[in-house]
């Protein structure tokens, strides 16, 4: 190939601005990598189609890496557009018993924190906000309540959780997300938080509330028990005429109820961050890697030249020396 | 959970055509919203709220670089102020219907609605007293305006109606009444009847429970066929 080229320069006028060295470097590559040639002989050609070599195969790694970011972004966008979807749709269904009872997330006895997370990773910062929170969490409680038990929801927060805190977790649900949520995967997942018996549930999750903004979020559900203990809830709740089983079972059941709705709308809230948050973090990666390979190419490009104009200098002065 | 079967039961019965009008009926009802949003309370409500200790809280333990979470209650809708106390009653009822799928009313005006509780069926009118009630397995049944009424097969739940003519429903199951397959629902009886026969003289509780709830939805759904008719 070597000879090649320096027959085509040699035939220019111009010299080195011949289409041969001007040509892609996929053209050179398929030249390059073909055979180790020896034909120029000496080791400086060699060591020289080494590291051509060495930027070659970097470059061919980062360009696939870059196609297969690309791909991740287009199928998160698209899966972000569904989820968005479901996530305006199922909005509202637990506002009413917040209205009724209340936003209560300092909680006094034994409570639970479902931390919910996602399965796969390469989603951004969404499960590592969402890992401190409940980190922090433990704490915040009233004096004299016990630390809170995890449910954990997810693979991502169970690697971080289980680690830092192995005694305070209950349970794990993971691969929660491998089909469609749906109610009945919350309500699953309810009923074990409710074996607990605890005073009071926080689900923490991100909300979703644009393409680039995810805001943690805690949603704190209490247990019929705690709602009887607090005055004002129950000077509340008097006011309401009750269509329905008695007091405590009606309470009981709603609880139940308004526990599998806040952990689906915060399994969807925290799946339609997670889809965004990894558009944006494949973007990234898209670019960086763009990046590389145009920091690479030019690198190639260099030596290339480098390794011909070489050549080109050992020929001449070697012709010169054969004239004198 | 109980609610959960019943919501199964009542989604098997539905027909495969009965997408169509569903959807229509998703149309209508997206039509007009309400410029007065949710609900509204009489008491002061951040009274009850234990967020601002909770912050306190999280000042003293949580690390200073982390920023406080937000809470659920401040991505409720924004509501309007709470109505005086001599103030008239609104012509029209604030209607809204969540599902887990979907909310075929957010904050519409209607005339009344009919809600199906376990102690029997009442219509909900503006100034209505306010009313926390469970839902049995029954037809929920929106009177838009005049000679507008819509009926829905509800699988259960819980209905509120506040003290600012406003009334929430949230199920977890719910269709129009015209998507039940009357063939599925005999099917479905004859076949929960039988396991519950089978059940109780077997003595599991849990499958005894199951097919009676099983047998409550499939009978509603009997009814609410031939009340259609």
């Amino acid at each position: 190939m070597a000879l090649r080229n320096l027959s085509t320069v040699m035939r220019g006028p111009l010299g080195l601005q011949q289409a041969g060295l001007l040509a892609p470097a996929s053209a050179c590559a398929a030249q390059t990598v073909g055979a180790p040639h020896l034909s120029k002989g000496g080791p400086s050609t060699q060591v020289r189609n080494a590291s051509q070599l060495e930027t070659q195969q970097k470059m061919k790694s980062v360009g696939n890496i870059m196609k297969i970011t690309k791909a991740m972004k287009m199928v998160a966008a698209a899966r972000m557009k569904g989820a968005q979807r479901k996530v305006e749709a199922c909005r509202g269904m637990v506002d009413p018993s917040i209205k009724l009872f209340g936003d209560n997330p300092l909680v006094e006895g034994k409570s639970v924190t479902v931390p919910i997370t996602s399965d796969k990773g390469l989603c951004g910062g969404v499960n590592s906000q969402v890992n401190r929170v409940v980190k922090a969490l433990q704490d915040v409680r009233a004096d004299g309540a016990e630390a809170p038990r995890l449910c954990i929801v997810g693979d991502k927060g169970r690697s971080v959780l289980t680690r830092g805190m192995p005694e305070s977790v209950d349970f794990v649900a993971d691969q929660a997300t491998k089909q469609a949520v749906t109610f009945a995967t919350a309500s699953a997942i309810a009923e074990e938080i409710l074996k607990t018996d605890s005073a009071a549930s926080r689900i923490v999750f991100n909300k979703f509330k644009s393409a680039i903004a995810f805001q943690p979020t805690v949603a704190t559900v209490p247990s019929p028990e705690t709602i009887e203990s607090k005055p004002e809830l129950v000077e509340k709740f008097d006011e309401y005429e009750l269509e329905g089983p008695d007091r405590s079972e009606f309470l009981t059941d709603l609880q139940e109820f308004n526990l599998a709705s806040t952990i689906y709308w915060g399994m969807l809230e925290n799946g339609c961050s997670e889809q965004a948050s990894r558009v944006q973090a494949m973007e990234n990666s898209s670019k960086n890697a763009e990046e590389m390979l145009s920091a690479l190419t030019i690198k190639y490009n260099k030596t290339r030249q480098a390794g011909i104009t070489t050549e080109l200098i050992e020929i001449i002065s070697g012709a010169v020396a054969l004239e004198g | 959970m109980a609610f959960l079967l019943r919501a199964a039961v009542s989604q098997l019965s539905r027909t495969t055509s009965g997408a169509q009008p569903a959807a229509a009926l998703r149309c209508m009802a997206a039509a007009p919203f309400a410029q007065r949003m949710g609900s509204v309370r009489g008491i002061a409500d951040e009274a009850k709220d234990t967020k601002e200790e909770f912050l306190a809280k999280w000042n003293e333990v949580a690390p200073s670089t982390l920023d406080p979470p937000s809470f659920a209650s401040e991505f409720l809708e924004k509501s309007a102020d709470p109505p005086a106390d001599g103030a008239p009653v609104p012509s029209k009822l604030t209607f809204s219907f969540y599902l887990p799928h979907e909310k075929p009313y957010s904050s519409a005006e209607v005339d009344m609605v009919l809600v199906p509780a376990i102690t029997g069926d009442f219509g909900v009118m503006p100034g209505h007293v306010p009313t926390a009630a469970q839902l049995r397995p029954g037809v929920l049944t929106v009177q838009e305006d005049e000679g507008t009424s819509k009926k829905f097969f509800v699988s259960s739940g819980f209905a509120f109606v506040h003290s600012d003519s406003t009334a929430d429903v949230c199920a977890v199951e719910a269709f129009p009444v015209e998507d039940l397959d009357a063939a599925t629902v005999e099917a479905g009886l004859a076949d929960y009847t039988a396991k519950l026969a089978s059940a109780t003289s077997g003595g599991d509780d849990y499958e005894a429970a199951a097919a009676q709830i099983g047998v409550e939805v499939y009978s509603a759904m009997n009814a609410a066929i031939t009340d259609n008719k």
